[in-house]
């Protein structure tokens, strides 16, 4: 019977070989590159000028006395 | 104007109630409109004409107008409101604490703003003013919509007193006069000469509305304001784009504001139009905040309650025999918010590339960007979410 299936052992994360060691380690290094990237692109809180402009149209909208549809 | 007045379930008080304001004398309303048009904003090193100073035009003086809003002379003791008459002692109360400004500069100036032209524009193109005419027809010239109750009544007569008459001399709302007696045409006019546009709808039977088209208008402004939203979309979508190049042309954003700032001021210079503007918004402020409502009277004699204001407006058209717009919800949601946005663009707070970035960074600038981006696509039929296609020659 030992013949007929495939030793599994190998697929558990902890028991690979070198190589698989590497791919694991590469993956981990995208993965963490990746978050970095998002982290960085998201978008900042506003500053200077476009803090200014947001601003002013908080104001506006103060001014005009919005209401929210009843 | 009206509808800044009401306060809206659960937010900070306003004036009152939606009720109480539509059940105010004629005198009463108008009173309130002279007032806020005297508490309006006013930084004289503003230009003339920009939002934060809009005209010089004075209005009749507050000790006039506040014992008329309140119908109490002076000399009168004060009378407690009763059921049948509501005070608009609130409301005068509400509108004589103009907010102050939000930041370091402007803390110490208070003053109320109106909303942008583009606003009456967005609202009328409901048809909302030929179906309340009509309405007001029916009423009275007979029982066709039944008889009208006691506060409906009171409706009536503050719609055909403000709205379908010449208006009373020396106030700055009446714009009627033996030069211009026809209010649609001057509305229309307005339209044209800010936004080179005309109203979707013509005369009841469709044919085209004769009103003056004056020679200096604003025949650029739609495919300017579209250049702008398509460049702002790509700013939405990309604002989050971590790899591969980056579309988004602030440059461009902030060019296409600058043309847009230049045509609608040049319009507006030394204050014209402003008290035009002024009027009309508050006119559709009425019918929108009448259909906005699920209890007032005129709505529960009509039979026309509902989830929402198109929903409403579409039932009273459906009891006048007149069709509203279909898109009447897009031009609800828009009015706000076009209003806002093209208020902030005659401002001098775009004053930079840098500052675009405002219209697409997540915040609620950029939730009125995509809400005009969405709903002036429906009104128009034109995708603003798509890129422009250069057509070969």
């Amino acid at each position: 019977m030992a013949g007929v299936y495939p030793e599994k052992g190998g697929d558990r994360p902890g028991d690979g070989d070198a190589a698989t060691r590497q791919v694991i380690d590469l993956l981990t290094a995208i993965l963490e590159e990746l978050r970095k990237q998002v982290k960085s692109q998201s978008p900042q809180p506003l500053e200077g000028p476009a803090k200014d402009a947001a601003d002013k149209f908080a104001e506006i909208h103060l001014r005009l006395g919005r209401i929210s549809p009843a | 104007m009206f509808r800044k007045l009401v306060s809206p379930p659960a937010a900070p008080p306003a004036g009152g109630s939606a009720a109480d304001l539509v059940r105010l004398r004629p005198s009463e309303l108008i009173a309130l409109l002279e007032l806020a048009w005297n508490k309006r904003m006013d930084v004289s090193s503003v230009p003339l004409g920009r939002p934060d100073h809009r005209s010089n035009l004075p209005g009749l003086d507050d000790r006039l107008v506040t014992p008329l809003a309140t119908q109490l002379p002076p000399s009168f003791p004060a009378t407690p409101p009763t059921p049948t008459t509501p005070s608009a002692a609130s409301f005068v109360a509400f509108i004589l604490k103009p907010p102050a400004g939000t930041t370091a500069a402007t803390a110490s100036v208070t003053g109320w703003l109106w909303d942008h032209l583009i606003y009456a524009y967005m609202i009328e193109n409901t048809r909302i003013y030929e179906i309340f005419r009509r309405m007001l027809h029916e009423f009275l010239h007979g029982e066709k919509l039944g008889a009208p109750s006691d506060n409906t009544q009171i409706w009536l007569r503050n719609t055909e007193e403000l709205f379908y008459r010449d208006g009373s001399p020396f106030f700055i709302p009446p714009v009627a006069s033996y030069v211009r007696p026809d209010l649609r045409a001057s509305r229309r006019n307005a339209y044209f000469r800010m936004f080179g546009m005309d109203l979707n709808h013509g005369n009841d039977d469709n044919s085209p509305y004769a009103y003056i088209k004056a020679e200096a208008a604003n025949r650029e402004f739609v495919p300017t304001f579209e250049e702008f939203l398509r460049e702002v979309w790509v700013g939405i979508v990309n604002v989050t784009a971590i790899s591969g190049p980056r579309p988004t042309d602030e440059g461009k954003i902030f060019d296409l504001t600058q043309k847009l700032k230049h045509m609608l001021t040049t319009r507006r210079v030394n204050g014209n139009l402003s008290r035009e503007e002024f009027a009309f918004v508050s006119m559709m402020s009425w019918f929108h905040l009448t259909v906005e409502s699920n209890n007032l009277p005129i709505i529960e004699d009509l039979r026309a309650q509902a989830t929402s204001a198109e929903q409403r407006l579409f039932k009273i058209a459906e009891r006048v025999g007149l069709p509203a717009h279909g898109l009447s919800k897009s031009y609800f949601d828009i009015a706000t918010p076009i209003s806002e946005v093209l208020t902030l663009i005659e401002t001098d707070a775009i004053n930079s590339a840098g500052a675009t970035t405002a219209f697409f960074t997540p915040g609620p600038l950029k939730e009125n960007m995509n809400t005009i981006i969405t709903h002036w696509a429906a009104i128009t039929g034109r995708d603003m979410k798509a890129g422009k296609v250069a057509v070969a020659a």
